[in-house]
């Protein structure tokens, strides 16, 4: 544990955090950028989850999974890194708040939900094409997307001062 | 539909419960009290995501939240401006529930006004 609050404080006490902290201009970039980061996930997550619950569903399934997901993974790219450099301007606070670990714990859920989703539910009817109504599984993996990743932007908000 | 309206409701309540927690959001801090005083600054972190001034207040330290830097730099102010040392006037409103703590509706340093919200 001593350990751990030492390392965060080397984190929070590293040039690259008191550059961000100390740079006009960095600190509101790095928000925005992982604010686009989100709106591109969650954005596409939430239209696709909204075809699972049965909007729309003239359209099939297999086209706009292959349209907004991989939009929705290249937001990763946007959300990880100055997530992780926001991260690093507070380490100390954010390490041992309850809050940023329910945020963390919260995102392993949606990954998870993520794996179930392509692993049990969605693979059979990739291979036989997928049209009209889905399964109750697919429904529901839609509904915990979309509520695991409001939450997850809940704590977000409440992490950032 | 109804799931959609249960669904809508969770989300709803998930934003309502995001806006009342937020630490140092203006909702934080009494408005009904505004507090006028000069201070000299104890210590200055001139950073982001907020500008903090330490100063003695009633012979305690308090903490003052000041601006973002970007706000404090458009409305004309710079770290030189409020060193360390330097005597400024405040009027600040102090935290709901932490001690010590107050956020600036505004500074005057000299005759000079600066809004800060």
């Amino acid at each position: 544990m001593q350990a751990y609050h030492q390392w965060l404080e080397w984190l929070e006490k590293s040039a690259w955090a008191v550059g961000i902290r100390q740079s006009l201009w960095l600190y509101p970039a790095l928000e925005i950028v992982h604010i686009l980061g989100i709106v591109l996930l969650v954005g596409a997550a939430f239209l696709f989850d909204l075809r699972l619950l049965g909007f729309s569903s003239n359209l099939p399934v297999t086209a706009l999974s292959k349209h907004l997901l991989p939009w929705s993974r290249r937001g990763l790219i946007l959300i990880v890194p100055s997530g992780v450099l926001l991260f690093l301007t507070n380490a100390q606070a954010l390490g041992v708040d309850p809050v940023f670990w329910t945020k963390v714990g919260l995102i392993m859920v949606a990954a998870l939900n993520v794996f179930v989703f392509h692993r049990f539910v969605y693979e059979p009817f990739k291979r036989l094409g997928a049209d009209g109504k889905l399964p109750y599984a697919a429904r529901l993996c839609g509904v915990v997307s979309i509520v695991v990743w409001v939450a997850v932007v809940a704590c977000g908000r409440l992490l950032a001062y | 539909m109804a799931r959609f309206k249960n669904i809508s409701l969770a989300i709803a309540l998930l934003i309502c419960a995001s806006f009342t927690v937020l630490h140092h959001g203006w909702a934080d801090y009494d408005q009904t009290k505004p507090t006028d005083f000069k201070a000299k600054i104890e210590d200055l972190t001139y950073e982001n995501p907020h500008v903090l001034a330490k100063v003695k207040y009633n012979k305690e330290i308090t903490t003052v939240y000041l601006a973002p830097v970007t706000r404090m730099e458009s409305r004309g102010l710079n770290a030189d401006m409020i060193k360390k040392g330097t005597t400024i006037r405040f009027v600040a409103y102090p935290h709901k529930t932490e001690k010590n703590e107050m956020r600036a509706e505004r500074i005057f340093v000299g005759k000079d006004k600066y809004e800060l919200r």
